[in-house]
């Protein structure tokens, strides 16, 4: 749709990165060129919501509150974008065939893909970490299969020395619980290697876990964290008390289900205790941290005042109908 | 806000208080005033068409708000009618303007080195630092203005509600190719959509700001 140079140049412009040249340039081209005018308010507006969304990156994050945010008027526009993707949930029923799905990846493909990352120097410790874990679970098969060859010879050399020796009962009994001593030993073994596989498969699990969230960090800026656990009543159980740091630029509340769901998309709204809508962002998806579900919804640290909230989580069915799926009660307090 | 199409002069902002008055006063000596004739002289300079000249005068008038925004200038509303009013000037007093446009942006690279330099001259005087303090607000003015746009949005017909959600639906690729199906969908232009989803969006904050006004007088009364 737009010339890709033209919305990095826009970008650049819009925050304020551009040299005093380049900057006259382009607002030369504000004047002559009216496509070009409205493109530029079009990306501002692009822009303002991917702030609200959580979606610029850290310095583009703070480009954007120490140069975009200082005039009134562009900290109207954000205010209005605030709103508006409060309101955004309440757009008439999507049909499911608009929705894009998601594509079902098999294990190794989303270990491949957790190791495509930007930076290079997490893809390099990734790569290095996965060729590792290949490796082990390659040599770990192979020993496996040489046990399970031992087992079985093992099995046959009991039978054939029962059957063909012609040993007293007792020599022949002696000879037996030798032999199936042995096969013990080596199911034991077996066993083991069994756990060591199922270890390194934990081991690459938590590896993913953890890049993945170290990725989101870097993109979303300073997180302040918060896991909330399932099935807490309003007005029985203590709402769970969010401490924000001063510095937190984004709030990632970690919404743990209370039993496994397989809606395709989440939406989660946030409401004052008087249930005004406050936030809320659409096209959620769910995450797997162990055992446990969980979706993820990063907010912008401006939207939680110090307050009582009530985070509805809803999941979208294949016919887009919106069911809820849980209610998490927090009380947001800023240190 | 002035609005399209213009067939009589506008009312002139040039009481903003601290630069946008002494800019007024420092540069024109003398008692110049706008008149309809000047005014009419430039919608005629824009285009031969009255009403196309008055939408065309309307852009160029948001192009210098935003030109002036963009600058971080204190007043981009009052600025961008006094860069008019220049240009106007220059047309009464003969000169001949070939492109409006880049007329236009002259004046107005004129005109931001003197706010510059008065912004410069106030900040001396008066030891000011940059006001650059975050705003923290409270829950219930975003709660206002989630109101306000609520009701603002229900003004809208269904057909421009849908547009306004949908175009701007989504992130990164799923956004992109949001847009391109509806472009589609519609048989409109890609750039006709974007300009259609930019003024619908212009319409509602300005809507929303609106709303936000009365409710807050409501508040105080």
């Amino acid at each position: 749709m737009e010339n890709h140079e033209d919305e990095t140049l826009i970008v650049s412009f819009l925050l304020g990165e551009l040299a005093e040249d380049q900057r006259t340039l382009v607002e030369e081209r504000l004047f002559t060129d009216d496509d070009f005018y409205s493109q530029v308010l079009a990306i501002q507006d692009d822009l303002t919501d991917d702030y609200i969304q959580g979606r610029l990156a850290g310095g583009r994050r703070i480009q954007f509150e120490q140069r975009f945010m200082k005039s009134p008027r562009r900290r109207e526009r954000v205010e209005f974008a605030g709103a508006f993707a409060a309101v955004m949930p309440e757009l008439p029923a999507v049909q499911p065939e608009e929705l894009s799905r998601p594509t079902l990846m098999s294990w190794w493909q989303s270990l491949l893909a957790s190791v495509r990352t930007n930076s290079p120097s997490l893809a390099f410790a990734a790569s290095a970490a996965l060729m590792l874990l290949l490796v082990g679970a390659g040599w770990l098969v192979i020993e496996n299969r040489r046990l399970a060859s031992r087992l079985d010879q093992a099995h046959s050399q009991r039978d054939s020395t029962i059957e063909q020796a012609g040993l007293s009962n007792k020599e022949a009994e002696r000879t037996k619980q030798e032999l199936e001593a042995e096969i013990a030993s080596l199911r034991g073994r077996g066993n083991d290697m069994e756990a060591r596989l199922q270890e390194k498969q934990r081991e690459l699990q938590e590896f993913e876990r953890t890049t993945l969230s170290s990725r989101t960090q870097s993109a979303l800026g300073e997180v302040a964290t918060f896991v909330l656990p399932p099935g807490l009543a309003r007005g029985i159980d203590e709402p769970e008390k969010l401490i924000i740091p001063k510095g937190a630029r984004t709030i990632q509340l970690q919404l743990s289900l209370e039993r496994n769901e397989d809606y395709e998309r989440y939406w989660a709204d946030i409401r004052t205790a008087r249930g005004n809508l406050v936030w809320s962002k659409s096209m959620l998806t769910v995450e797997r941290h162990g055992q446990a579900q969980v979706v993820v919804l990063n907010i912008p640290a401006p939207v939680l005042s110090m307050g009582e909230y009530e985070v509805a989580l809803k999941g979208m069915s294949g016919r887009g109908k919106l069911e809820p799926v849980g209610y998490y009660y927090i009380i947001a307090l800023k240190r | 806000m002035r609005t399209a199409p213009l067939l009589s002069l506008p009312i002139l902002a040039t009481s903003s208080p601290g630069f946008g008055v002494s800019l007024v006063a420092d540069s024109i000596p003398g008692k110049w005033s706008l008149t309809q004739e000047g005014f009419d002289q430039f919608l005629a300079c824009l285009d031969p068409d009255r009403e196309k000249a008055g939408r065309r005068y309307e852009l160029i008038r948001s192009k210098l708000i935003n030109y002036f925004d963009w600058r971080d200038c204190p007043y981009p509303e009052d600025h961008a009618d006094e860069a008019l009013n220049r240009t106007i000037r220059k047309i009464e007093e003969g000169d001949e303007i070939r492109d409006p446009s880049t007329y236009v942006f002259g004046v107005a690279r004129m005109l931001l080195l003197e706010i510059g330099r008065a912004k410069e001259k106030e900040r001396s005087a008066l030891n000011l630092l940059p006001a650059t303090q975050a705003h923290e607000e409270e829950s219930d003015e975003a709660e206002m203005r989630v109101d306000c746009l609520r009701r603002c949005l229900e003004r809208l017909s269904q057909e421009n509600r849908e547009l306004i959600f949908r175009y701007y639906e989504g992130d990164g690729g799923t956004k992109i190719v949001n847009r391109k199906e509806m472009a589609g969908r519609l048989g409109l232009p890609p750039t006709a959509l974007r300009v259609r989803a930019c003024r619908l969006r212009e319409k509602l904050q300005a809507c929303m700001g609106e709303c936000l006004i009365k409710e807050s007088a409501g508040k105080i009364r």
